[in-house]
């Protein structure tokens, strides 16, 4: 008989920290609206999977004498079985398991890449790149910005993280929650669950967290810089021949990169196309949404309690806001080094909506600039820089996936 | 390239970090850069071929 089928079990203390990590997370969607769409399914997986006896992991079990006898002879083997196998193992017995719900998910939706890649689609049917081509100067701030993934890539080295693992973790400052999710599913798995809840959470809370830093690196005669807008017509064929390019080139530069911006990609052909309305607002909704709501109760079934509940997670979360902190520094300084350059200067704080959190970067600049002086209008530049966040923390992911290999063998 | 990635591989850990976080800033500008050519070659491309 199945040895789980009637087994009674209490949390352990672990486990119950789990569960309040879980409900912070339902709380902070529910009451505060953070990214409520993530947080709430990570947030309830993360309960789901601490649950006594983890069902939705393991459904089932049965004794395997067979290699209880081979480990009892090679203790070395049990990790081998533990970890590819995944085999239990209890009071010396050896236990092959029955895959559950999550973990189904998780090696169908997460191992293979396959959510972060879907979720490209819909992201990119989401994308109007039009304004980038008003302002395609505003593109290097979208590369401006991913200073952060760099800056703490080196802040974790310094932490004493494996080189993979510090790749994974800088990868929070892309501030894209798939890029982030398709990085670590490669590079540090362990650490999926942090890496995720950390990218997600600082997302969110991008109003609170670049403002303090834009104001401390710029003066107030530097906030209240106008830029000109010139509204300008973009062809249809314009922008539906941009994924196209956008696509070939990073397959000449970043081969690697393709599974990422090359969805991205097709989801912008999808919308820009204008003869494929049914397909791109199902890939904005019905795609993004069913796909976001699997995403993120897998995500939360990655924080198991021996995953989730040592001093590295404490890390990555602080890294992680750091990551942001100097994405926004990173954009900004490189803003004002282009105003020592340029003719026409442009208001500093464009740099910092560099990132890919869209449209909340944009909106939080513009709102400062508002606030120093309610002439100053940067809105649509804002918006330019935040798209090219977009493609930037694409390519960002894309160049160190790239790279790693080189240094990790 | 063997040899720069047996170079790298006997730099140690923050050694290797330096070269990601250095060349993967620059590589990111690369390929923007490239996008940014895309966008102005298509936008006159496109444009002048409306005023013809």
């Amino acid at each position: 008989m199945d040895p789980m089928a009637l087994q009674f079990a209490f949390p352990t203390w672990q486990q119950l920290i789990m569960y309040l990590v879980g409900l912070t997370l339902i709380f902070l969607a529910v009451k505060k609206e953070y990214e409520p769409m993530l947080l709430l399914p990570i947030g309830f997986g993360a309960i789901l999977v601490n649950l006594p006896l983890s069902v939705v992991l393991t459904a089932g079990r049965s004794l395997d004498p067979f290699v209880t006898r081979f480990v009892a002879a090679n203790p070395d083997a049990r990790e081998f079985f533990e970890r590819t196998l995944h085999y239990a193992f209890e009071g010396g017995q050896a236990y092959s398991t029955e895959p559950g719900v999550l973990a189904i998910l998780f090696n169908a939706g997460i191992v293979t890449e396959l959510f972060p890649v879907l979720i490209f689609i819909a992201i990119g049917a989401m994308c109007d790149f039009t304004p980038l081509f008003k302002m395609p100067q505003m593109i290097f701030f979208g590369a401006a910005a991913q200073f952060g993934i760099f800056a703490t890539l080196i802040i974790a080295i310094l932490l004493g993280f494996k080189l993979n693992h510090a790749v994974a973790i800088s990868i929070i400052g892309a501030a894209d929650g798939p890029t982030s999710i398709y990085v670590a599913t490669r590079l540090a798995r362990d650490f999926l669950g942090p890496i995720s809840v950390a990218a997600y959470s600082y997302m969110a809370l991008v109003p609170l967290i670049q403002p303090p830093i834009i104001r401390l690196l710029t003066s107030r005669e530097e906030r209240r810089i106008k830029m000109s807008y010139h509204e300008a017509d973009v062809s249809r064929a314009a922008r539906v021949a941009f994924p196209l390019v956008v696509t070939f080139v990073s397959a000449l530069i970043a081969p690697i990169s393709v599974p990422l911006v090359g969805f991205l990609m097709l989801g912008n052909l999808i919308r820009e196309s204008g003869v494929l309305d049914r397909l791109s607002k199902a890939a904005q909704n019905e795609l993004a949404n069913l796909v976001t709501l699997l995403l993120g109760v897998t995500i939360g079934s990655s924080m198991t309690a021996d995953r989730f509940i040592r001093l590295q997670t404490l890390m990555i979360l602080g890294l992680g806001l750091g990551a942001f902190i100097f994405d926004t520094a990173g954009g900004v300084m490189i803003a004002k080094l282009y105003n020592v350059f340029a003719k026409t200067k442009v208001n500093p704080m464009i740099g910092a909506s560099g990132i890919s959190a869209f449209p909340m970067s944009a909106r939080v600049v513009h709102k400062m600039a508002q606030a120093e002086d309610n002439q100053t209008w940067i809105l649509m530049q804002a918006v330019s820089a935040n798209v090219s966040g977009q493609l930037g923390s694409v390519v960002a992911g894309g160049v160190l996936l790239a790279l790693a290999p080189m240094v990790l063998g | 390239m063997n040899e720069l990635i047996a170079y790298l591989k006997s730099q140690g850990v923050l050694g290797q970090g330096l070269f990601l976080a250095i060349v993967g800033f620059v590589g990111v500008f690369v390929v923007i850069a490239a996008f940014f050519l895309s966008i102005v070659v298509l936008e006159r491309m496109f444009r002048a071929r409306r005023r013809r």
